[in-house]
């Protein structure tokens, strides 16, 4: 009976020791402050957990901290499930398996956490709010898609942050029973959908400027003009969707309205 | 042709530093974008719809670029910054937004900031093997000071970088906007544009649901543009 009373009190301990998820979130905010090429997420993932690694290691905490800042990489929204994780183990769990799961779940956690938020959330966000924005429609809107944004963000770390000091470094199987594996595809319909209205909504302001006159077609024959935006349209999709380097789309898109203010002029 | 006021130049360098700040070392609060940062700046120079144009092509340029691992990428924050900030400036003198101009001057922004990134990132890891070394030896805090240096070197330099490249800009501009009054393009290519925003969607997303849901929103807004009065000026 004492040995289990001694037991449920360490176990008290620890978890009061714990810090709050939303401590660790806020932690996490400068995850990538000294980025860099050698120990990329290292030296702020370390910085996260220096309060737990005095707590658990005393006068060892700094050789610890260094040992930390040796190199950590994921993305930096899902990054609180391994620091939630790290928080809960240090001092409970031997370092070299900490590390262990360190080093096994930065990959699914970079490509989970860019998979969701710059392949799916990112895009479906901003290119129909831009698309929008360039149609006429409100300025604020440029703002507001903000909002939806950080909410995501917020609730992704929070969710990381939770499961991690939960879970300890069992994590692993709560990330792959998370809603954050499949929110990417129900994104990516989404973003589609959002980002066919905005070109849509563009091409009627482009036919309708056409109409009464005011673009750089508008010196075309009656009827043709119409034709010559939903011309443009289908022949840049391929440009765009093929263009060999990415960040050489804008002077992809300078080069095409060039050539396109050379022929109608 | 006169510079921005003192005013402006401190309102845009306070903001390149936030921009700086959220785009990687802290926050990540996608303001970094060239869509809000370029608002926000139209915002605290009086014309936040020029801003959020502007904004807007840059933000359909760098839709395709994915920011994955340890990459390299332009700055795009950085790009939307000057880009709006020439626009801008110069659309009261050329008597419209000057949208080619910014837009060429900011891709060439973005550029430059993909260098200043890098040696950013190597400075950090001097820093931190310094830090590293200094904690295995026995002191901890050395951790802690490392991050707060870097974030604030990264606001610092985007600060300077940005109001360097946009002193720069519009000394490069200035006498273009004064000699071809038609860089004031009257319309923007918004089919172009179009078909910027669905070539992203194409190049990201593969696979037949997101493109029958791509052809489904064209023409649902298509229709939507054409029928519901009003919607679009």
């Amino acid at each position: 009976l004492t040995v289990q009373a001694v037991e449920a009190a360490s176990t008290a301990s620890a978890i009061r020791q714990r810090p709050g998820p939303w401590t660790l979130v806020w932690r996490a905010l400068p995850l990538q402050a000294a980025f860099n090429p050698v120990t990329l997420q290292g030296a702020g993932f370390a910085r996260a957990l220096l309060p737990e690694l005095v707590k658990a290691h005393g006068t060892a905490a700094g050789r610890r901290a260094a040992e930390l800042a040796e190199g950590f990489n994921a993305n930096p929204y899902l990054a609180t499930f391994a620091l939630g994780a790290t928080a809960a183990a240090e001092g409970r769990e031997p370092p070299v398996r900490i590390d262990r799961f360190l080093r096994l779940v930065r990959g699914p956690l970079g490509s989970l956490g860019d998979g969701l938020f710059w392949g799916a959330a990112r895009p479906a966000l901003l290119i129909p709010t831009a698309l929008a924005v360039c149609a006429g429609l409100a300025w604020w809107l440029a703002l507001a898609a903000l909002v939806p944004w950080n909410v995501l963000a917020f609730g992704v770390r929070l969710t990381g942050a939770r499961a991690g000091l939960e879970h300890g470094l069992e994590v692993a199987g709560e990330l792959g029973r998370s809603w954050i594996r499949t929110a990417p595809a129900r994104l990516r319909r989404l973003g589609s959908l959002g980002i066919g209205l905005g070109a849509g909504l563009a091409l009627s302001v482009a036919l309708r400027r056409e109409a009464v006159g005011s673009s750089v077609a508008a010196g075309a024959p009656p009827g043709a003009s119409a034709w010559m935006v939903l011309a443009v349209f289908a022949l840049a999709i391929p440009l765009f969707a093929l263009w060999p380097r990415r960040w050489g789309w804008g002077f992809a898109l300078l080069g095409a309205w060039a050539v396109l203010a050379a022929l109608t002029a | 042709m006169g510079f921005p006021e003192p005013a402006q130049w401190i309102a845009f360098a306070a903001l390149a530093a936030f921009v700086a700040l959220d785009s990687g070392p802290w926050l990540l609060s996608m303001a970094a974008r060239p869509l809000p940062a370029a608002t926000l700046l139209g915002l605290l120079w009086g014309d936040p719809a020029g801003g959020a144009l502007v904004g807007a092509a840059l933000e359909l340029v760098y839709a395709g670029i994915l920011p994955v691992g340890a990459s390299r990428y332009p700055d795009a924050g950085l790009a939307g910054l000057v880009g709006a900030g020439v626009s801008l400036w110069a659309a009261p003198l050329a008597g419209a937004p000057t949208l080619p101009l910014a837009l060429l001057l900011g891709l060439l922004a973005g550029h430059a900031g993909r260098g200043i990134e890098t040696w950013r990132r190597s400075l950090n890891a001097v820093w931190v093997a310094g830090a590293r070394a200094a904690a295995a030896a026995g002191d901890p805090a050395a951790i802690g000071r490392v991050n707060a240096r870097a974030m604030a070197f990264a606001a610092l330099l985007g600060a300077g970088s940005a109001v360097a490249l946009l002193g720069l800009a519009l000394f490069v501009a200035a006498p273009l906007v004064d000699a071809a009054p038609a860089l004031a393009a009257p319309a923007p290519p918004l089919a172009l544009f179009a078909a910027l925003g669905c070539g992203a969607a194409l190049r990201l997303w593969a696979g037949w649901a997101p493109r029958l849901w791509l052809a489904a929103g064209l023409v649902a807004g298509l229709a939507a543009g054409q029928l519901v009065p009003g919607l679009l000026r």
